[in-house]
């Protein structure tokens, strides 16, 4: 049993605490999900459970964390680790060895556990995971989800009772999400106690045990799934996703929160009728036709890449026409050439074959600077990005290499940030800033080139929704301005609410070119990039009718595109 | 600039190289620094660095290592042989080419004229060897042992383990490090900095480069650091080793053989050293001196 009692925490360099008297007890075997807003202490208390915390973070601890009456200021760090593993969001940033043994091997040689013992915890780790048969692979030749699973595995051989994890499937894409959470569930079910810090609440609401919501230091809400999810209001009023079959519950009026469609499904069966505005099979909510603005922006004619001329092709034969004004996504699994085609249309690639156009200019005879203040770029790590010394500087970087003029470059900046919601954060090093922050302030600098194209990798990728919402939202005016924006996703629902088009990329090909909820339809296109339509979809088809979001299932409102 | 990864990953291939024990590889690396250092002639240099190309050949690497080798190795040996060709300061000293002529306007008077010097190019060229050589051999072990098995070796030979995990690990990031700095310019670019224009902004340019990569380099390292303490390490405690290292016979020889050269020619370049400044002489050691002055 894990018992925190009375835990405050404040960093070294700061006065202000990040956890204030935070008293909480969490049984043996639960499954607790903690979330909250960016910055809100969540990773904290996880380092705070594996000891991190005072032992090596430094800073002023007050109360006590016990684990089964072991004290973590008392214990030391190894034996702490026999008791916790702890998981990072980002596998790159974690495993170290080129072997997958190796990194699983990692603990227990620390532990100085005799050869034979560390081969049997190994197989023990690998089994668990599902990578037994990685066991030699190279750890470079593995996908997402496979890292994220050697990250669990190379805690598990240490043997710990409680696995903490912070943010696992932030990184992740569909196919990688599924398989780690498939993991976790499987290792709670043996009785292992997991803590999971994450923002995609509607991908494990159902999983858990029990549901905790931190706010500035504290915890405000903390129950189990269906009475954690009753109260949506706390969820909205946090800026935090609510799951759809939280919401749409509460509009039906069900006695109690489903957690997921076999639920619903038994309650709409059970008799509860739902109200709902559209009548059966009605053809509802049609994207709305863009106009069509005549003037293609990006262009690809049968285009192939490979990185390397034994490597395999990347881009295999991708022709794509893309019109000014569009707001296209691009979804698919990680590795299915998402990042490669986005790099195209800034010509920081150019096609192996065929041809690229960007503005009605041959990428071939281009170099990426000629397309500076044309096209801007947001990568997902937005700290690539940042490197001038205020927000304002950063903004204005831009606009000044260009030469824009004095007024001009202000108000374009002071538009941007406006825009983005950090005005207030003018004179902070954006590198000082949380991940939210850090990356509006990336797509602030790109905006205020007012650039003809923006192209961003993954831009919904570990934000908060109300972050990716006004980010999106924000995108979605820029397009109607003329601005062509291009984004990667592994969000089908930000899809379908903020783009025209939508475009579904697997094995390098283009499987699914059309209008989101066209292809949203197309269930088979779907599972061959490991995708699955959002779960107002699937409830719509159990009553008969089409929706894509909770507005088209309660006949509210239309999405807005 | 994608290409990079590949230059991190060790591969496996059924050749001797492949199967030396990782100390006898630090052994050669070592022997062949010290060879190198200790030699001054560009042709000695030159026959040190060729017997690499047969170890190179036995490693049977992918093209592109290959490719990045030669071109280190090329870039090397023009820019120090070109630099030391043209800019030899000492005497005695011949012109082999004219670049500025010493009367010509402008240019002549304000240098004095711009001249390559065949003293100062067989310097360079004894430099750019050493320092291809060096290269040459710490990639081909870098490439043909597990980064894992080289900690191994190390900490074997009595480096402490903090040190030599630390090393490993910079090393093992190198490339992730190399490949952020090309996607940190190109995004500059699209921004519209000029991130090659030298001048006075060079600086400014540089800072902006380094700065997000460094940023990004702290925060991995920080990540690193907590999920390696999480994992109970600790460099002071004593730890055990999933692998095993087999110093066979092959090594012993080559290890052997390896360290004799190096500490034959150290003490033979030391001997000379002390009979050059009249500090110690004997005469049954003349055919020693005789070959110490051609090395």
């Amino acid at each position: 049993m894990i018992k925190i009692e009375n835990f405050t925490y404040t960093y070294p360099g700061r006065s202000a605490p990040t956890i204030k008297g935070l008293s909480v007890e969490i049984t043996g075997g639960e499954f607790v999900l903690l979330t909250g807003r960016t910055g809100c202490g969540k990773s904290t208390v996880l380092k705070g459970i594996n000891g991190l915390i005072p032992h090596l973070a430094g800073g002023r601890m007050e109360g006590k964390i016990e684990m089964d009456g072991l004290d973590t200021r008392q214990a030391d760090i190894s034996t702490l680790s026999r008791k916790v593993g702890l998981i990072f969001q980002n596998p790159d940033d974690q495993i170290f060895s080129t072997v997958v043994q190796d990194e699983v091997a990692f603990g227990p040689e620390n532990l100085a556990l005799p050869r034979k013992m560390i081969r049997r915890a190994i197989d023990k780790a690998l089994k668990r995971v599902g990578l037994d048969e990685f066991r030699h692979r190279g750890t470079h030749m593995l996908s997402g989800g496979e890292k994220q699973r050697l990250a669990i595995a190379s805690v598990l051989s240490m043997s710990p009772e409680i696995l903490v994890l912070d943010e696992p499937l932030a990184q992740l894409d569909p196919r990688g999400t599924i398989e780690v959470l498939k993991t976790i569930k499987g290792l709670n079910d043996n009785g292992m106690t997991v803590i999971l810090v994450e923002h995609r609440i509607h991908e494990v609401a159902h999983l858990v045990d029990r549901i905790m919501i931190m706010e500035r230091g504290r915890i405000v809400l903390d129950d189990e799934p269906r009475k954690a999810l009753a109260k949506i209001d706390v969820f909205k009023e946090l800026g935090l996703r609510v799951p759809e079959s939280a919401e749409f519950s509460r509009a039906m009026g069900f006695k109690e929160v489903a957690l997921d469609l076999d639920e619903i499904k038994k309650m709409i069966n059970d008799g509860i009728k739902p109200p709902l505005g559209p009548s059966p099979g009605h053809a509802l909510l049609e994207t709305p036709e863009k106009e069509d603005s005549g003037t293609t922006a990006l262009e690809m004619e049968g285009a192939c890449f490979r990185y390397d001329r034994r490597a395999d092709f990347v881009l295999k034969d991708v022709t794509l026409s893309i019109k000014k004004g569009e707001v296209v996504s691009l979804m698919g699994n990680n590795g299915s050439g998402k990042s490669t085609l986005l790099l195209h249309f800034a010509a920081l690639l150019k096609p192996s074959r065929g041809g690229v156009t960007v503005l009605g200019r041959d990428t071939h005879k281009l170099k990426a600077g000629r397309l500076a203040g044309t096209v801007g770029v947001v990568f997902q790590d937005s700290t690539l990005i940042l490197f001038n010394e205020t927000v304002w500087q950063e903004v204005t970087f831009g606009p000044r290499m260009l030469h824009f003029g004095e007024t001009e470059l202000k108000r374009k900046g002071e538009e941007a940030m406006d825009a983005m919601g950090i005005a207030g954060l003018r004179d902070e090093n954006p590198l000082s800033l949380s991940g939210g922050q850090r990356l509006r302030v990336a797509l602030a600098s790109i905006c205020s080139m007012q650039p003809e194209v923006i192209l961003l990798d993954e831009p919904t990728s570990g934000q908060d929704k109300s972050n990716s919402d006004s980010m999106l939202g924000y995108l979605c005016e820029l397009a109607k301005k003329g601005i062509t924006i291009l984004f990667t996703t592994h969000d089908i629902g930000a899809a379908i609410r903020y783009s025209d088009r939508l475009l579904i990329m697997n094995d390098g090909k283009i499987i699914a070119d059309g209008p989101p909820r066209k292809i949203t339809r197309e269930i088979e296109t779907l599972k061959k990039a490991n995708l699955r339509p959002p779960l107002s979809f699937e409830i719509g088809q159990v009553l008969d009718i089409e929706a894509f979001c909770m507005e088209d299932l309660t006949g509210r409102a239309v999405c807005s595109r | 600039m994608f290409k990079i990864r590949t230059l991190t990953v060790v591969e496996k291939k059924n050749s001797l190289i492949y199967h030396l024990d990782p100390r006898t590889k630090l052994f050669l690396l070592l022997s062949v620094g010290t060879v190198a250092i200790s030699l001054d002639e560009p042709e000695h240099l030159l026959l040190v660095s060729v017997f690499l190309i047969p170890a190179y050949l036995l490693a049977g690497f992918e093209l592109n290592k290959y490719k990045v080798i030669v071109l280190v190795i090329l870039i090397g040996l023009w820019g120090m042989a070109l630099s030391q060709a043209m800019f030899y300061r000492q005497w005695p000293r011949t012109v082999i080419m004219t670049i500025i002529p010493g009367d010509f306007p402008l240019l002549g008077r304000l240098t004095g004229g711009l001249y390559l010097y065949k003293e100062g190019l067989l310097y360079g060229l004894a430099q750019g060897l050493r320092f291809a050589t060096m290269i040459a051999s710490g990639l081909l072990v870098a490439w043909t042992t597990e980064p894992r098995d080289l900690l191994l070796g190390l900490v074997r030979l009595k480096v402490p383990y903090g040190m030599a995990f630390m090393f490993i690990t910079s090393v093992r990031f190198l490339p992730v490090l190399v490949s952020e700095l090309f996607t940190v310019i190109a995004v500059q670019r699209l921004r519209g900095a000029d991130t090659v224009k030298l001048g006075r902004h060079t600086l400014r340019s540089a800072i902006n480069i380094l700065t997000p990569v460094l940023a990004r380099s702290v925060k991995r390292a920080a990540t690193l650091g907590a999920s390696c303490e999480s994992r109970a390490f600790n460099p002071n405690l004593p730890r055990t080793s999933l692998r095993e290292l087999h110093y066979n016979r092959v090594d012993v020889m080559l290890s052997g053989a390896a360290v004799i050269v190096a500490a034959a020619l150290v003490v033979t370049k030391v001997i000379f050293w002390l009979y050059c400044k009249d500090l110690l002489y004997f005469p049954e050691l003349r055919w020693l001196y005789t070959i110490a002055r051609e090395l």
